[in-house]
């Protein structure tokens, strides 16, 4: 019942962004100079930020870059490690020795770390929409060491299992088998892997742009948006800072509730 | 004189009445199988018996009367006094009913300081008799392994005598050959019929093997589908069983 | 008292045994020290390939001076990029074996000494939270075990949930708020994820049928919890020490970083905005050595604690 009141919430913020730009008030790059950081009112609901801009619009728009964009790179994280996992445990042997031991190379390197260390090698000043670009690629083509673990297990589970023996009996072919046994029967675990990845990135987002490693000015993100909080002491006085924070606790916590397992296990 | 008296129903999560109003009594010194297919609720009766059903998620209803006590009622505190020490569990696979990861010997000073206030060196030789009883080594040696070290016929062994250590009044024992070759399951048989024969130890003996429970049982319940069909004395004829279950 | 044989304890019985394990213990840490070299060299190749690619490679700030000419600015141009791949690795991996590790190009000083300075604190960071987080886990884990009340962990299991879903900066912000010590942060951090492994160890320990038998001998609760439910867990919880200590080398450049902590993490950070490229090369080589010692320790420790290997 929780799930499905999870699974709702979800829809419902999912929906509020991508409409962000018939719902949003203001685009997200006009600045009022007249009221800077402004408190709340009818006309800026949730204030403005110290360049005047609309904090709400800023909210919206981010929301629906972080949103389209954190499942997007999720997508092809577990696009590269299912044909990693596939292939490595189909064609077997040296070839599954080999994808073994990169995965365990790129998971020795903390993942938040790797992505800092070539974020950095980026310069700083490039466009907004490189820096999105690139951000959410790096997210995809870096995180898929975890995903390609636990599907390559399930993968070689599966065919020790006794309908593929029979369906070798029977004559099928690699790519046959591959497609038609066991893409199937993967299906879940990699639904349940998309579900952990795509919260997992948008939390990343969130780290590099509080880090200032993030999508450049002035393209909002709820990560970019965080950064606000950063002068702590202000946030007691101008609780509405918090939005963003609250917004994304909301949507990871249903993503939390809306998966059927927890991903915690060894 | 009846030592133990079932009248329970038990449900699950989404399975209500798993076992539906089985009744049955077992008196001092007796043997009664319990038999029936895989799915028909013997084990969920063995577990129920022992208030450790809740540990699968399951939920007793009725009555349990065990020597003149209802366990259905009984706080856990009770229920720890009597486990192990009046009734006594084995279970079906000896390899994983013991801790993989202690030596024997450590098991049994834990099932015997479970009960008793005596320290462990006087109870020792006592308890190496009893292995000497089961027809199990009784050097140090043995008792120094770890049970990945033992075969699976004298794992069970162990089993039974960890069971027997405080001499319960009843043992249940759910489907203890089935994962035993033709031979040791003879023997845990043959073992069994001995406890009965010498000690006066009650059993409920559960398993889908009819043949066994002939040889061993003096009466025969069978279950199908969480109901108790039917109870009958074990003579020649009850072969007549066999087209029942 | 509890028996998880120590390295020489199968020789008192067996003694045949012992040989051929000890042997096979030895060949199994070979595995892995060879293991941990191949990443070592895996992740300096890695980190020459970024830095020799990453676009504005070979420029350096005097190339921004205007008032050098154009002779020198080609001549300087030349030079930078006469470097391949293959030789930026062998440089460096010479220079490593000097000792000689570049010197920072924002900082002015060299890499080695300014990572030194800083390890001292990041250490004991890492150690205190870490420390911290595993110690609270497994009393609350053991805890919730014990008594067994759903209601507790349902709360548990919301309160972590719940912290899941903030992210590392913004703990560390409230630390900095409270002005409490970023080891604490640290361990704020890494207490839910830590957590939710070791209770998920210990329930699936728990649905084993050993400690339903044990329970059937009328074994107590905290014995149950401690001798059947947590020793036969340990394998997995050595396991769990190495991804742990990966999840905290990530997570202290953030909390470093915002909290203010002058250690190496904050230093990583730094150098990440200033492309300060000799760092950040050395860095990755530091934190994949470190991170994978520390599995090959937890990985052999679980060996000689199942008797397998």
């Amino acid at each position: 019942m929780m799930q499905t009141a999870a699974r709702w919430t979800l829809l419902a913020i999912f929906l509020a962004m991508l409409g962000a730009s018939a719902i949003a008030p203001w685009p997200y790059d006009r600045q009022f100079r007249e009221e800077t950081a402004a408190a709340p009112s009818a006309r800026h609901p949730l204030g403005t930020d110290a360049l005047g801009r609309d904090r709400l619009s800023r909210l919206l728009y981010g929301g629906r870059i972080s949103i389209l964009l954190a499942p997007a790179a999720a997508l092809v994280s577990v696009s590269i490690a299912i044909l990693m996992a596939c292939g490595a445990a189909l064609l077997g042997g040296w070839w599954e020795r080999v994808a073994s031991a990169l995965i365990d190379l790129f998971l020795s390197l903390p993942w938040l770390f790797l992505l800092l260390a070539v974020r950095g090698l980026l310069p700083l000043n490039t466009s907004p929409g490189v820096s999105l670009g690139v951000t959410f690629a790096l997210l995809g083509l870096l995180g898929w060491a975890g995903p390609a673990r636990v599907m390559m297990a399930a993968a070689k589970r599966q065919l020790e299992s006794d309908y593929i023996l029979m369906a070798r009996a029977s004559g099928c072919g690699t790519w046959r088998l591959a497609a038609a046994h066991l893409a199937p029967n993967l299906a879940p675990v990699t639904l349940a892997q998309f579900w952990t990845t795509a919260p997992a990135f948008l939390l990343s987002e969130a780290n590099l742009a509080l880090l200032g490693l993030g999508i450049a000015e002035p393209l909002p993100s709820w990560g970019s948006l965080l950064r606000e909080l950063s002068n702590v002491t202000l946030v007691p006085q101008q609780p509405w800072l918090a939005a963003p924070l609250v917004l994304l606790v909301i949507t990871l916590g249903c993503c939390q509730l809306a998966r059927a397992a927890d991903e915690y296990s060894l | 004189m009846t030592l133990l008296s079932v009248r329970i129903s038990v449900d699950y999560p989404g399975k209500r009445d798993a076992v539906d109003q089985v009744a049955f009594d077992i008196g001092e010194g007796e043997v009664f199988g319990l038999a029936g297919d895989s799915g028909s609720g013997k084990s969920t009766i063995a577990l129920a018996i022992l208030r450790l059903i809740e540990m699968r998620g399951g939920r007793v209803r009725g009555e349990i009367r065990f020597r003149g006590r209802d366990l259905s009622h009984c706080r856990e505190r009770e229920l720890r006094q009597v486990r192990g020490s009046e009734m006594s569990l084995v279970m079906q696979s000896p390899a994983s009913a013991l801790n993989p990861a202690l030596r024997l010997e450590t098991q049994f000073r834990e099932a015997w300081s479970n009960h008793a206030k005596a320290p462990w060196r006087e109870a020792r030789p006592g308890v190496v008799a009893l292995l000497r009883q089961m027809g199990l080594p009784c050097d140090d040696e043995f008792l120094k392994r770890y049970p990945s070290q033992v075969s699976v016929g004298q794992a069970q062994r162990v089993v039974i005598a960890m069971a027997m250590v405080h001499g319960p009044k009843l043992i249940i024992a759910d489907e203890p050959t089935s994962a035993l070759d033709p031979g040791s399951r003879g023997e845990i048989l043959a073992l069994l019929r001995k406890l009965n024969l010498e000690r006066g130890t009650a059993i409920l003996y559960i398993s889908h093997d009819l043949p066994s429970m002939q040889e061993l049982c003096h009466r025969i319940g069978v279950l199908r589908d969480g109901k108790l069909l039917s109870c009958q004395q074990v003579t020649r004829e009850t072969t007549s069983l066999v087209s029942v279950v | 008292m509890t028996e998880i044989p120590a390295r020489g304890a199968a020789g008192g019985s067996q003694p045949v045994r012992s040989n051929t394990r000890s042997g096979k213990l030895a060949a199994a840490a070979a595995r892995r020290l060879s293991a941990l070299l191949l990443t070592v060299v895996a992740s300096v190749v890695l980190g020459a390939a970024l830095v020799r690619l990453a676009p504005g490679f070979g420029m350096d700030e005097r190339q921004m001076d205007l008032r050098l000419n154009e002779e020198s600015l080609a001549a300087m141009r030349a030079q930078g990029q006469s470097t391949g791949i293959l030789t930026a690795c062998r440089d460096y991996l010479s220079g490593l074996a000097r000792g000689d590790w570049g010197v920072s190009v924002a900082l002015g000083r060299p890499v080695r000494e300014l990572m030194a300075d800083r390890a001292g604190l990041t250490v004991r960071n890492l150690a205190g939270g870490l420390v911290l987080a595993w110690a609270l886990s497994l009393a609350v884990g053991f805890a919730l075990a014990v008594a067994r009340r759903r209601a507790w962990d349902t709360s548990v299991t919301l309160l972590t949930g719940g912290l899941l879903c903030i992210p590392t900066g913004i703990v560390a912000l409230v630390f900095l708020y409270f002005a409490a010590p970023s080891a604490w942060a640290l361990a704020a951090v890494l207490f839910p994820r830590i957590f939710r492994y070791v209770r998920n160890i210990l329930q699936d320990s728990a649905r084993r049928p050993h400690v339903l038998a044990a329970r059937a001998r009328g074994c107590g609760r905290l014995a149950l919890v401690w001798r059947h439910v947590s020793v036969p867990s340990l394998p997995e919880l050595f396991a769990l020490v190495g991804v742990s200590l990966s999840m905290a080398v990530g997570a202290i450049i953030p909390v470093e970083a915002l909290c203010d902590s002058p250690g190496v993490g904050q230093l990583v950070w730094q150098s990440a905005m200033g492309r300060d490229l000799p760092v950040l090369m050395h860095a990755t080589v530091l934190v994949a050595v470190v991170t994978c010692a520390a599995n090959l320790f937890s990985d052999t420790a679980r060996a000689l604690v199942t008797r397998e290997v």
